[in-house]
This record gives C-alpha cells, sequence and structure tokens, in this order.
C-alpha cells in the first residue's frame, strides 16, 4: 500500500517536471497560419467593441493574407491589462498603450531595451504613408532610441500643423446666458465676464443640490488653474530657466485659491471630485450643468451634441452646446500643449519580421488613398457607387449599422482627424464648429493672444533614476492633495505644502537641472 | 485520493513559488524569470531600494495598523455579538437577528463598496443627517481617520455577526451544571460571565487569534481596493494593494513588487511560527 | 429515513441551561434593545439602497436618507434590465455556480477524505505543504506565467480551474471526515470493500451536511468572484456578473456600457438597481440555507 503510494508520487512528480520547466520560460512565438493565411491578434483601445468579422475584415484579410484576431481594451482597465500582458509575456502581436500619462521616458526606454517591443525597420520605403505620417509626428526624435522607433505614434492633428494645442476647452448653454442678460458677443468672456457668468448660473440653481453653474470631465479638475499655471504636470521652468515644482509655484497656488474660491461659493457640484467616467458629460446633457469642461475632441463633442438632441429634441442644440472662450486673469486664452499624436501601436518584440512587415503593409494601405476610401465608404456597388467619381452612399442609415472594420484598424496609425471632413458618417454641424474654434485659437495664438502652457519635452522626455522612480506617485499624490485642499479638507495652504513636501520634490528637482545642465 | 490535491497545490501553488527568484533580479520580461536570474542578477538590492523608500515603511505602518486593528476589534466585537445572543432568550428573535447579521459575511466587497459610497458621500445619506444637525458635511470617504474608520466599521458591519458563530456555539458546548452551581452560590449574570462562560471559550479565542496573526500584512486586499482613492492612499495604502498599483498602474519594476511580496511572506510565516510557539508555551493548544 | 441523513449532527446553539431565574429582567430589556439596534443597522442599508433604486433623482437629491418610498418609478431597473452585460455577467456567473461548484467540490471532498485518513506515505509532509501555501506565495508574474502556459488566458475556465481546492475549505472537511467513526471503515474492510467503496458507501453519505455546507461555501465563493476575471479575461462576454458590477460600481457608473440611460436615470439609482439584481437570489435562498453555513462552519471548526 505504501510502496504504491510512492510509486505514483514518483511517477507524477516526473510527469510534472516538464510543466514545471515550460512554465518557467516564456516560450517563443512563432508564426503560425490558418490556411494561408498568416494569425496576427491586434488589440486597440479604439476597436471599441468591434471585433471583426465582416465583410470588410474579409476583404482586408484575403487581400493581405491575414487572419486578424481583434480584441479591444476600456479606459478602466487599459494600464491594468497593459502591464500584465507585458510583465507576463503575453502581450499580442500588436497592441495600444498611451504611455504618456505616466513616466514615459522611462517606461518606453525600459521596454525598447529591455526587447519588449519590436522597433520598425530602419528602411521604410516600403511604406511610404506611414514615412509621410512619421515625418509630420511632432518631436519624433524624442521617440527614438539609438536612432530606432519603437512603435507607430498615432496621429491627431497631422494635417493642421498649427494646432500645438489640445481641445480642452468649455461648452455652455448660450441660451441661458441670455435669458440671464450675461452672454458676450461671439462667446468670448473675460475674466470678469466668465465668473459674472458663473455667478449667474449660480443663482439660477441655487435650489437645487443635483445642479451647479460648473463640472469638470473627471480628471480636468480644476480646470480654473489652467488660466494660471505653467504646465499640466509636475514640472515647470522658472524664469531663469531652472526646473521647478509646478504645484508649488505661486502661479499654480493662486490659480488653487481661485478653484477653491468657486468650490466655496458653490459654483461647482459638490461631489464633482468623486464624479465617474462619463458622469460629468451626463450631467451636461441632462441640463444640470450650465458650463462644461471637456476635451472637445469630434467624437465627445459630438456625443455630447447627439445626447442632447435625443434628451431633448425641442431645444435648440447650438445654442445648448456653444464652445465658451475664456480669457484668462492676464488677458489671454489658455489651452494646455499638445502633441500631434496620441498614444502608440506597438509590436510584440517575439513577432517575426515578415508579421511586422504585413501589419505595416496594412497600415500602409489603409492611410493610402485607396485604403481611405474603402475605410470611409466600405465596398463598391454594396455600400457606395461611384457617382462622377464621387463616393455616395447607398444607404447612409444602414451603413452606419454595418459598422466598417477597415475605420476601426485605421485607428492603429491615426485618430481619424485626417479623414473628419472626407468620412461621410461625420457630422458636418459638429465638425464645423469645432474647426471654427480651432481657426479663433490658431489666429489667437499668432496675435498672441493665447498662452500655451506645456511641460517642456526635455523635461517630459528625459529618463533619470529618482525622477522615474517617483515621479509618478509625486504626479497623481499631487492631484490629490488639490483637490483636497479645494474641497477643504487640507484647510490651509501651509497643510497643502506640507503634505505635498511628503514626496523627494528637492532631490527629483535637484537630480533633473543637473542631469539638464 | 491525495494524489489530485498532490497535483493542484503543486500545479497552482508550487510552480509559481519558484518566482521568488524575480526579488533577485532586474526582471526583463522576455528574458523570463530564470533569464533574468541569469543575465540580472541583482542580489539584495531591491531589498535595499525597497528600505530606503520612506513611503515602503508608511505602506508597512498602514499594513500592520489596519491588519492589527482589524483582528482586535473584529475580535471585540464578535464576542460581544456572541456574549449578547447568548444571553437573550426570545429563540424567534434571537433566529431572526442570526440570519439577517451573518448575512452580510456573503456579499461581496464590491457590494459592500457600493453601499459604503453611497451612504458617505459628501451629499449622501449620513451627511444629511449631519447637516439636519446642524454640522457641515464631512467628506468621510476621502479624509484620513474617518476614511479608516469607515474601513473598521464596514468590516465590523459584515464580518462581526459572521463571527460570533463560533464563540457561540463554543458557548453552547458549556455545560449547564457550571451555571446551577453558580446560580446556587447567587451568581448575578455578569458574574456567570465573567467567571464561566469567557474562560470556557479562551481556548477557541485564542486558537482564532493565532489563525488571525498570520493575516495581519494581508489586511483586506479586496476591502481596501474596492474602497480607497488616491487621497487616502496615504493612511489606507496596505501592502498588497501598493504591490498591486506598483504591478499594475505604476509599472514599477516586477522584481522589485516580487521583492516586497517576499518580505510579506517571510515576515507572516515567523509571525505564525512565534505566536504558535508563545501559545504551546503558555498551555495553549497551537496549530502547527 | 432518507430524510434523516440530511439532518444535522446536534448542536446546542441554544444555551441549554434552565437556571432558576425564568423572570424576564431589565438586563433582557436591555439585550433586546441592544440587538434590535444591531439588527436594524444591518438592514437600513439595504433597505434605503433599495428605495433609492426605485425613487427619481430629485426625490435622492433631497432626501439621501429615505425612510419611505415617496415617489415610484422603476426607470433605473428598465436601464440595468435592458443592460446586456449585468445578463451576460448573470450567464457566466451561472456556469460558475453550477460547473465550478461541482469541479471544486470534487478536489475538495477527495482531498479532505484522503487527510483525513489514518496514514499513508508523505501525508503529514503534504499537509504541511499545504499550510504553507495559506502564508507563501510566488507573486502575480509568475502566476501570469501560469496561466499563460496553461493556455488559460481569456477562457472561462481561468475563473474555475485555479481555484480547485480551497485550502480553508478543504480543512473543514478533513476536521469533519476526521470526526467520524474509524471501526465504520475497519468493519467494511471485513466485508470486503476496498478503499474506492469505503470513501464513496460509508464515508459520502455520512458526511452529507459538511458537503452541503462546502458546496454552499463555494457557491458563495463562485457568485461573488471576479478577481481572476479582472487579471485575465478581456472579453467582455466572459465577464462574471461581479466583475461587470464593479465595472459599474469603483470605475464608472453613469457611463454604463450596455445600459440605456435616459435623463431619468441617475448614477446612484443605476447603481443599487444593478446591487439589487446581483442581491436578490442570495437574499431569497440565504434564509433557508443559514443553518446549514452556521452548522457547518461550527461542527468543523470546533472539532478540528
Amino acid at each position: 500500500m505504501k510502496k504504491n503510494h510512492f510509486l505514483t508520487l514518483l511517477s507524477l512528480v516526473t510527469l510534472v517536471i516538464p510543466l514545471f520547466l515550460s512554465s518557467c520560460d516564456p516560450s517563443d512565438k512563432r508564426d503560425e497560419y490558418d490556411g494561408d493565411k498568416l494569425i496576427v491578434s491586434l488589440r486597440n483601445l479604439y476597436f471599441d467593441s468591434y471585433s471583426g468579422g465582416d465583410n470588410y475584415t474579409d476583404f482586408i484579410e484575403d487581400k493581405f493574407k491575414l487572419k486578424l484576431n481583434l480584441s479591444n481594451y476600456s479606459w478602466a482597465d487599459w494600464t491594468t491589462q497593459v502591464n500584465g500582458a507585458i510583465n507576463g509575456n503575453n502581450v499580442e502581436d500588436v497592441f495600444h498603450f498611451n504611455l504618456d500619462s505616466y513616466n514615459f521616458a522611462s517606461t518606453y526606454e525600459y521596454w525598447a531595451q529591455g526587447e519588449v517591443i519590436k522597433a520598425l525597420p530602419s528602411d521604410l520605403s516600403n511604406w511610404p504613408n506611414i514615412v509621410s505620417l512619421l515625418e509630420n509626428t511632432s518631436n519624433i526624435d524624442a521617440l527614438k532610441i539609438d536612432g530606432k522607433l519603437y512603435g507607430i505614434p498615432i496621429a491627431k492633428n497631422i494635417d493642421r500643423p498649427e494646432t500645438t494645442f489640445a481641445p480642452f476647452t468649455y461648452v455652455y448653454r448660450r441660451d441661458w446666458a441670455k435669458n440671464l442678460n450675461v452672454y458676450q458677443e461671439g462667446d468670448v468672456y473675460t475674466w470678469q465676464q466668465f465668473n459674472a457668468l458663473l455667478h449667474a448660473l449660480n443663482l439660477h440653481f441655487k435650489n437645487d443640490a443635483s445642479s451647479a453653474a460648473i463640472g469638470d470631465v473627471e480628471w480636468g479638475f480644476p480646470s480654473i488653474t489652467n488660466f494660471y499655471k505653467d504646465s499640466p504636470h509636475c514640472f515647470t521652468k522658472d524664469d531663469e530657466g531652472k526646473v521647478i515644482s509646478n504645484f508649488h509655484s505661486s502661479k499654480y497656488i493662486e490659480g488653487l485659491n481661485k478653484a477653491k474660491e468657486f468650490v466655496g461659493n458653490q459654483h461647482y457640484y459638490q461631489n464633482q471630485y468623486s464624479s465617474k467616467d462619463g458622469e460629468m458629460n451626463k450631467r451636461y446633457a441632462a441640463q444640470k450643468l450650465g458650463v462644461l469642461y471637456e476635451n472637445l475632441s469630434y467624437s465627445n463633442y459630438n456625443k455630447l451634441r447627439t445626447d442632447y438632441i435625443r434628451n431633448y429634441p425641442n431645444v435648440d442644440v447650438d445654442e445648448a452646446t456653444a464652445i465658451l472662450k475664456v480669457k484668462g486673469p492676464d488677458g489671454k486664452f489658455a489651452l494646455e500643449g499638445a502633441e500631434n499624436w496620441f498614444s502608440m501601436t506597438f509590436f510584440d518584440a517575439d513577432i517575426s519580421d515578415l508579421k511586422q512587415a504585413k501589419v505595416l503593409d496594412l497600415i500602409n494601405w489603409l492611410l493610402g488613398e485607396e485604403g481611405t476610401q474603402f475605410a470611409m465608404y466600405g465596398i463598391e456597388g454594396y455600400d457606395y457607387d461611384l457617382i462622377n467619381d464621387e463616393p455616395v452612399l447607398k444607404d447612409k442609415d444602414e451603413y452606419k449599422t454595418k459598422m466598417n472594420g477597415a475605420k476601426y484598424l485605421r485607428y492603429m496609425a491615426t485618430l481619424g482627424y485626417d479623414t473628419l471632413h472626407y468620412d461621410p458618417l461625420v457630422n458636418i454641424d459638429s465638425l464645423n464648429l469645432l474647426n471654427n474654434w480651432t481657426d479663433e485659437m490658431s489666429d489667437a495664438l499668432e496675435a498672441n493672444e493665447l498662452r500655451i502652457f506645456e511641460e517642456e519635452p526635455q523635461i517630459r522626455w528625459l529618463s533619470s533614476p529618482l525622477k522615474n522612480q517617483h515621479s509618478g506617485r509625486m504626479l497623481s499624490n499631487a492631484n490629490a492633495y488639490v483637490t483636497q485642499y479645494a474641497f477643504n479638507s487640507l484647510t490651509s495652504i501651509d497643510a497643502y505644502v506640507a503634505k505635498l513636501n511628503i514626496d523627494p520634490w528637492e532631490s527629483v528637482l535637484n537630480e533633473i537641472n543637473g542631469a539638464l545642465k | 485520493m491525495g494524489l489530485p490535491a498532490v497535483i493542484f497545490y503543486f500545479i497552482f501553488c508550487y510552480i509559481p513559488m519558484y518566482g521568488v527568484l524575480m526579488a533577485f533580479t532586474h526582471y526583463y520580461p522576455k528574458r523570463g524569470i530564470l533569464g533574468s536570474l541569469t543575465t540580472s542578477f541583482v542580489g539584495f538590492n531591491n531589498f535595499k531600494t525597497i528600505f530606503n523608500d520612506p513611503y515602503f515603511w508608511q505602506v508597512l505602518g498602514n499594513t500592520v495598523f489596519i491588519g492589527l486593528g482589524k483582528i482586535i476589534i473584529s475580535f471585540v466585537a464578535s464576542l460581544l455579538i456572541a456574549l449578547l445572543l447568548n444571553e437573550i432568550r426570545m429563540r424567534v428573535f434571537k433566529k431572526s437577528v442570526q440570519i439577517i447579521v451573518t448575512f452580510p459575511h456573503f456579499l461581496s466587497w464590491v457590494v459592500v463598496a457600493g453601499f459604503v459610497n453611497l451612504f458617505f458621500v459628501t451629499d449622501g445619506a449620513i451627511n444629511s443627517i449631519v447637516v439636519f444637525f446642524g454640522g457641515q458635511p464631512i467628506d468621510f470617504l476621502r479624509n484620513g481617520p474617518f476614511f479608516i474608520t469607515l474601513l473598521f466599521g464596514s468590516d465590523i458591519w459584515k464580518e462581526a455577526g459572521w463571527g460570533s458563530i463560533i464563540y457561540l456555539a463554543t458557548m453552547a458546548g458549556i455545560s449547564p451544571e457550571l451555571y446551577e452551581a453558580a446560580d446556587i452560590d447567587g451568581a448575578t449574570r455578569l458574574q456567570k460571565i465573567w467567571h464561566i462562560t469567557l474562560p470556557a471559550i479562551k481556548p477557541t479565542a485564542i486558537l482564532l487569534l493565532i489563525l488571525s496573526v498570520g493575516g495581519i500584512l494581508s489586511a483586506g486586499f479586496d476591502q481596501i481596493f474596492n474602497l480607497y482613492n488616491p487621497l487616502v492612499y496615504s493612511v489606507s495604502d496596505i501592502l498588497d494593494t501598493y504591490i498591486y498599483r506598483s504591478q499594475f498602474n505604476d509599472n514599477v519594476n516586477a522584481g522589485i513588487t516580487t521583492a516586497i511580496g517576499l518580505f510579506k511572506s517571510v515576515v507572516s510565516f515567523i509571525l505564525v511560527l512565534t505566536v504558535d510557539r508563545i501559545a504551546k508555551l503558555s498551555g495553549e493548544r497551537g496549530i502547527i | 429515513m432518507k430524510r434523516s441523513r440530511f439532518e444535522l449532527p446536534y448542536l446546542p446553539l441554544r444555551p441549554s441551561r434552565k437556571s432558576a431565574n425564568h423572570r424576564f429582567g431589565r438586563l433582557d430589556i436591555v439585550l433586546f434593545i441592544v440587538l434590535l439596534i444591531y439588527g436594524i443597522l444591518i438592514i437600513f442599508p439595504f433597505y434605503n439602497a433599495f428605495l433609492i433604486s426605485i425613487s427619481p433623482e430629485h426625490v435622492y437629491n433631497e432626501t439621501p436618507l429615505l425612510l419611505w418610498p415617496k415617489e415610484l418609478t422603476f426607470a433605473s431597473y428598465s436601464s440595468v434590465f435592458a443592460n446586456k452585460n449585468l445578463w451576460s455577467g448573470f450567464r457566466i456567473t451561472m456556469i460558475l455556480l453550477t460547473v465550478g461548484t461541482i469541479y471544486q467540490m470534487f478536489f475538495t471532498i477527495i482531498t479532505g477524505y484522503a487527510l483525513s485518513r489514518s496514514k499513508w506515505f508523505g501525508k503529514n509532509f503534504l499537509m504541511n505543504m499545504i499550510l504553507v501555501t495559506m502564508f507563501f506565495g510566488g507573486g502575480l508574474i509568475p502566476y501570469y506565467y501560469l496561466i499563460t502556459n496553461l493556455n488559460l488566458h481569456d477562457k472561462i475556465w481561468v475563473m474555475i480551474i485555479p481555484g480547485a481546492i480551497d485550502t480553508f475549505n478543504m480543512l473543514l472537511m478533513r476536521n469533519y471526515f476526521q470526526s467520524l467513526p474509524k471501526e465504520l471503515e475497519e468493519s467494511a474492510r471485513i466485508d470486503g470493500a476496498n478503499d474506492i467503496q469505503i470513501f464513496v458507501k460509508v464515508y459520502l453519505p455520512l458526511a452529507l451536511p459538511m458537503i452541503a455546507t462546502v458546496g454552499l461555501f463555494f457557491a458563495v465563493g463562485n457568485w461573488n468572484s471576479w478577481y481572476n476575471a479582472m487579471l485575465f479575461v478581456k472579453t467582455p462576454s466572459l465577464w462574471p456578473l461581479q466583475f461587470v458590477l464593479r465595472n459599474l460600481i469603483i470605475t464608472g457608473a453613469s457611463n454604463i456600457e450596455g445600459t440605456i440611460t435616459s435623463p431619468d436615470t441617475y448614477s446612484q439609482g443605476l447603481v443599487m438597481a444593478s446591487i439589487f439584481f446581483t442581491i436578490v437570489p442570495m437574499m431569497c435562498f440565504y434564509p433557508f440555507l443559514q443553518r446549514f453555513f452556521v452548522k457547518g462552519i461550527v461542527v468543523g471548526a470546533i472539532k478540528g
């Protein structure tokens, strides 16, 4: 009996040892085929709920001899899923991530040097559309490590190089402003007029605790500081060019005090800072906010307008979602600076050159004329007819429901700003309103009426040990203390600074200043 | 018949255990664990890094405070509830109370976090009471001391009723003659509790305390992960949440997070062995 | 006669002393009141949350502490019932509940039984190795590797297979088997039964009360599980109910994917309605099953 057990135990151990070894080390990826099609897995935030398997994907798969396995991230678990897959060595062949929001430089460097991600081939001449995309990408050199580029930055305003600012701004109820007699011509408000607008809206909402004059999208609080601060992140420079802390600076604290005043006057919705993803948009679209601070990308702005029209068909949507232009105390508009790209498409380091080349083929085609037309209009004869060489959709509503997959695949290289004017599904009203705003702001920039605040690229893309180790936490902590101060959990500015100083600002700043010299 | 167990524990608990080796490497995902060990072995450097990070000590302090606090508070609360239930004589009432107070144990922390968020936000139910009595709304969820109180409070709400069951059963096993003898001596109810009930449940209580000491450094990942927010990280970040966030959100090298995990495992293990030894020395039944 | 097998072993949960002190004293009233308050504290959140789920937003904003319904609306519930993700979560959770629980019970019971048998080679060693795992682990990354190499990523099995044995439940099971008389085995052996027959025919039927308890623990655990889904499941249609709920509550309340949000709905109402969606099944069964939970754990713990 005992012997029996001993034997089973022994045989078991021998059985399991191969398994043990197999789990020790990551296995190499080999190219696998489905018939004659190379299997490739792609994961992207903007695939949304699209998962392929339709006529469009079939067409592409046949054309490029690829079998596409598509999956998507959600905003909520993007970071977790990517980091888990990277560290567990189970990342998709082609994946998408925004390194921008935290410690960009160190993570990018770590991925590149740790052979997590595969560099693009040094010779890109086979893919001219990708080359021209990269040539127009701002600060592209900062993304190169030893001359190699480890991914495709996803383009935003690629054909409008003058747009060096992000559309993080306000929409407001122009009709209410008119009724309350605080409306200003052209939606341009000076700082005093803006204050008066909020004050009037606040009186208007006095008896309704669920409504407020102004609301910021959850990541944007307190937007008021935009008119004061010099940098959207941790670091900025003083007049002498020395790198200092943005959150300690007197300008920032002035803005913070203003935000606290707004909170104290109940201009802000009381639970503003615990608002969740999309909550503020919904409040605005339910007529519970007078002013909303949001990232007015085309899709966000159009969604807001669509929600409005659905909820309140009788309200004039142009009046209800007018874009507000505010000049700060210094008499200038203030907008956050932005690169003309957002997030990147990466290639797993283990995929073969062939697979990477085939995916680049696909992207290059999607960016070209034929591919773009396919992504926008679908299949000729099936979705659209050519009339006078112009594609015309047969049935727009039906086409909309088909969710053309090529359009989603195109998001691997561009957010689609370049095709908005060409896309038959784009709401031309929303687009024009946004374009007008962009033009106005560009003009204001030329006329020196727009102040752009940004963290300088040389600071942002600096990778140094202490900065890498601490700056992510410093930024999230500082944002937390800002909120606590604005909402009175930290009662004095001294208490706020004391909290900030728990983190090692001084040594990090010294390191940065040393490195930049 | 032990075979499946051997297989299971081997695969799911022991195979991953070789991962502690990562604590001594600068980890490169593509090289794997053994690969990192041979190419980027760093000895105890990761431990030096974490021991030099003041935030680590803060997190460790939080963990011990919350873990120890929970053990003590839930012990006292469970015991009190058990005593109350043991003394009450209305049978139907007692049964109903038992059913009600044990129910929250079976909810997930996701649900309880939903309740807590609902009641304790600044414009929520509790603050409406505060305002009714003329106070200013209190930011329970984002204010350190209040949040810690909420952690303990919600733990009692969810677990104390369930925790009382074992004590109650032990009390039920006490021989009635002891009480009868006490009655003859003219003892009051409180005296009977003090001299008969409490000594009788002492072994059970000690056993449960020993078992829970091993979990001090765990302190409740589920609860805190579902309840906390950046504003209270400084008081509520525990080792497990810190490891999780470092790993998945802050992209700290996995060598360092593994080192923290290893530290936690070793300390927990030593704690259990120590407490067990102390218990045995003082004449109680141990577990190992 | 058959029913009696399910009867639990006698355990005097009620104090068996009958003292001379039958009077309903002041102390009893105090006890009654204290326990009543405690019970209300437990129940009230459910009650209030339910009221919120059936109230319109303006009522909630005026009086967050609802004591009775002022105005009824089923907007929250109709939104929640129209949410495809919750229903698919419900479906996945039902699969976890049935398949998972049976699978876990099989492994846990036979392990508990094996560890309760008198002697076999390596038993103590195995026992110690199991206890060690309660405190020692390799960390997240190796576990992630393991799941990858077992090819469990993004499969429903990742929420089932790794949970085969729960050490705590296994110990409950072992303790119960240990408490059963050894003589049964000897007499069965004299009758010529082999190991498996002894287990299936003799001990298993006797252990039914404990099996019921452990099964219920597993069922509740499966109903409440979300962690493995968060780490390893990327396909939304494979998310279990609790993970869907977690996404609603913790990350984005009002932007609930798959929910048709109308201006009549608001985040608190939606969250509460979703919570009730997930706990109502448990609330319905719990009062009838409570004795299994309680008696099981008591038997297991005290005899252990």
